[in-house]
């Protein structure tokens, strides 16, 4: 009979998504340098949103504020402020998706950069159901994502939830009054 | 993972096209690769804006607008796009087809005029679809343009669409729609375009075409020497299987990942 901690453990394995695809692209000191080549400085520029601007964020996007932490940073040149960039996460059905957003001066946006991509397996239940069907069918057991494959041909992604977290970013820009 | 500099990649990915548009490269000057892959990212965003179905400005808009008789000055993009569309059409005697089925009215690629100059007319009102196309055609561009400034090794990759320029093979996996994380196929390609379509996030372009597949595989992949041509290829290739229509383009026998929808 299992024991309890290992009958969590192995439900937990089942829900818990696997991590299959993995790359980084930037950090954020880059993809900062990248939005803003023209800038000869770059400082912290973090902040915590209060309830009001949750709400006001909340009103402007239509999106709920999940983290009252803002990362950011803000460009210069020559001591001036040129322009902000925001980091961010975006989480869809099987991937997380980290970004940078750059805001310049004038509040419109720079650019997006994606800082790292994580592609997960989702429902790994299903998955051994389905692969139960390839047992003893010599050249057809499918092969994993991984490291060793950088190249993958078939879409999943939409860019939807980048669309809808750069919304609200912006909204958070404006209720940080920057 | 963190990609390790030591291979000499420089990889870089933004949103584009509806979905994430990743640039791999090698070999560029140290000095310049940022400036250079963000030169390649506006190029593709050129071409997004010039043929963007959802954008009330873009050229496919205002063709959606024309009316017989009229006449479309196109951009740029759009123009050698619809040059190549139409050449695809006319060689497969219009198995692909630019013009939108729901849009149709009976036109097909044959109510189109494309003049030398960019000028565009159709004898019926009509849309246009490009989507793959163009951006298959994008990505082989930016390939060009980084091999040009000095890259001995380009990967684009348009949502699952890949442009490759490599002077060794690349391994490619081909990503079974029916279990998201697994790989059915794995091939390998040093240049050419490597494309797919089918169910990989709902009713895919193809069946909106032509209905729900009753036998149709799940999922076509092809080969061919450019990616704008692979994606073109790709809804040959579901329609008949391809055979000796895809050999003429230069493609491979079309990869199928069967089963009922």
């Amino acid at each position: 009979m299992l024991r309890r901690r290992e009958f969590l453990g192995g439900l937990l394995a089942l829900l818990v998504p696997r991590l299959v695809r993995a790359e980084h692209y930037l950090d954020l000191d880059e993809a900062a340098r990248v939005l803003f080549p023209e800038a000869d400085a770059f400082t912290p520029a973090a902040a915590e949103l209060d309830r009001e601007a949750q709400k006001r964020i909340k009103k402007e996007s239509g999106m709920r504020v999940r983290n009252r932490r803002v990362e950011a940073l803000r460009a210069q040149r020559g001591g001036e402020t040129i322009g902000w960039i925001y980091l961010d996460e975006v989480i869809g059905k099987h991937e997380f998706i980290t970004y940078a957003l750059g805001i310049d001066a004038g509040g419109a946006v720079r650019g997006i950069e994606i800082l790292d991509y994580r592609e997960t397996k989702g429902g790994a239940v299903r998955e051994a159901a389905w692969r139960a069907q390839f047992r003893g069918k010599t050249g057809l057991d499918p092969l994993r994502l991984g490291k060793d494959i950088q190249n993958i041909s078939g879409a999943t992604l939409s860019c939807r939830n980048l669309t809808d977290g750069s919304r609200r970013l912006l909204a958070t820009h404006a209720a940080l009054g920057r | 993972m963190r990609r390790s500099a030591a291979d000499g990649w420089r990889a870089r990915a933004r949103p584009c096209f509806g979905s994430l548009l990743s640039i791999r490269a090698r070999g560029l000057p140290r000095a310049e690769a940022d400036a250079l892959l963000s030169d390649a990212f506006a190029l593709a965003a050129r071409f997004h804006d010039a043929m963007s179905r959802q954008s009330a400005q873009s050229d496919l808009a205002a063709i959606r607008r024309l009316r017989p008789g009229e006449r479309l000055r196109v951009r740029p993009e759009t123009s050698s796009v619809l040059r190549r569309a139409l050449e695809i059409a006319e060689q497969t005697g219009g198995r692909f087809d630019p013009v939108m089925p729901e849009g149709r009215r009976g036109a097909t690629w044959r109510d189109l005029d494309l003049a030398p100059g960019g000028e565009f007319s159709v004898r019926v009102p009509l849309a246009l679809s490009l989507d793959g196309i163009a951006k298959g055609f994008a990505a082989d561009r930016i390939c060009e343009r980084l091999r040009d400034r000095g890259a001995s090794d380009v990967v684009v990759d348009g949502g699952g669409d890949l442009a490759l320029d490599c002077r060794t093979p690349q391994r490619v996996g081909i990503r079974d729609p029916r279990a998201p994380g697994v790989v059915a196929r794995v091939v390998e390609v040093a240049r050419g375009g490597v494309a797919s379509s089918g169910a990989y996030g709902g009713i895919s372009e193809l069946w909106r075409r032509a209905g729900p597949p009753a036998a149709w595989p799940r999922a076509v992949t092809v080969i061919a020497p450019d990616c704008a041509t692979a994606d073109a290829l790709t809804k040959v290739a579901a329609l008949d299987g391809g055979g000796a229509l895809l050999a003429r383009f230069g493609a491979s026998e079309p990869i199928l990942v069967e089963g009922a929808a």
